[in-house]
């Protein structure tokens, strides 16, 4: 799609740019920060948590604590994106262990009722997503937060380690065990999603 | 950060069922819908993007009151504060000229100040208020060598 010169305009300007015009006062910035990240940021989150109510809340959070920091911005030193994975990740982190903590276990999931036929792939496609998110809820911390950078937000693994503040064979260690650990958590669901008959 | 590490060994035992082409089948399985989860981000809507400008426009606001607050008024000292009363350093620059050019014209006036100035004094009931001995040698003195004895001044007045 052809972007409007404006449209060009604005993406010209780095994230810091704006970040730093945002912390001289430039109301202008303040509209343009918004409307860049707001949307970046609720989708890594809702990504991450699969509930909007949610996704919404840390969005609103992570935002504040980066328009709070803009002052104190050290430029050249990290990449804003870099930072909002980093905060947006930890935010959503905190929510699903609360969830691990006081919500029901993978196995504790009422089973659906039987569906109609015309709905049924409708729904096993939610089921799966259904499994899926709360297996990756499930995994340890470091272990989801590297499939999901990886997997839902497409970050390369030197992005992830930067992101996660370790090394790339950190990375590569935690993805591999982190899909071992979904397949384990999934394998014995795997007739009840559907998998068998793929 | 402390890790579980229960959970890893749970899941070897429950996927020790499957065989290897199993495993794998079934990991790229999940990886294709792990990728699937991606799909279909959520679009902010305006109530959240509103919430979040007013977010950043209040903290945007803290930074010009903290800007103000930096920079507590200061107790000037009496030489700034008539410094401040005249003008500041403009005006006192243009007032020290001023006297400075008034000093050099009382002590060396013009020639013909005298002779223009003395009949409106002699008006105004003063005669021969100020005479100035004329002595050329110290008026052209270089580096304005003049002194207080170079001048004979005669004041009076009448009655």
């Amino acid at each position: 799609m052809a972007l409007d010169s404006a449209s060009k305009e604005a993406q010209a300007i780095s994230d810091e740019a704006l970040l730093v015009s945002f912390a001289n006062g430039d109301a202008l910035a303040a509209r343009d920060l918004t409307l860049r990240l707001t949307p970046r940021v609720l989708g890594q989150a809702w990504r991450m948590l699969g509930d909007m109510a949610e996704a919404e809340d840390v969005t609103q959070e992570a935002l504040m604590r980066l328009f709070k920091l803009a002052p104190d911005w050290r430029q050249g030193e990290a990449q804003v994106s870099t930072w909002l994975y980093r905060v947006v990740a930890n935010l959503c982190t905190d929510r699903l262990r609360k969830r691990r903590r006081a919500g029901p276990g993978l196995d504790e999931i009422a089973e659906p009722a039987d569906p109609a036929p015309e709905v049924a792939q409708q729904l096993q496609e939610a089921n799966r997503q259904a499994a899926l998110r709360q297996a990756l809820a499930d995994l340890p911390d470091r272990q989801g937060q590297a499939v999901r950078l990886r997997h839902l937000e497409g970050l390369a693994n030197p992005e992830i380690a930067e992101v996660m503040d370790i090394t790339t064979e950190a990375v590569e260690s935690l993805v591999a065990r982190g899909k071992r650990a979904l397949v384990g958590l999934l394998a014995g669901r795997r007739a009840e999603l559907g998998y068998d008959d793929d | 950060m402390t890790e579980r590490k229960t959970p890893d060994r749970k899941f070897d035992n429950t996927s020790s069922d499957l065989s290897d082409a199993e495993i794998l089948s079934f990991e790229a399985a999940l990886m294709r819908d792990l990728d699937g989860l991606a799909d279909g981000a959520p679009v902010a809507s305006s109530d959240l993007m509103a919430r979040v400008l007013a977010d950043a426009t209040a903290v945007q606001a803290t930074f010009g009151a903290a800007d103000v607050a930096e920079a507590p008024a200061r107790a000037l000292s009496v030489w700034a504060q008539i410094g401040a009363a005249l003008g500041g350093w403009p005006a006192i620059s243009g007032l020290a000229t001023a006297t400075v050019a008034g000093v050099w014209i009382g002590v060396s006036p013009p020639a013909q100040l005298s002779t223009q100035v003395s009949p409106l004094l002699e008006l105004a009931g003063l005669t021969g208020v100020v005479s100035v001995q004329d002595d050329s040698d110290w008026l052209l003195e270089p580096g304005f060598g003049f002194g207080l004895d170079s001048l004979d001044l005669d004041v009076t007045t009448e009655g």
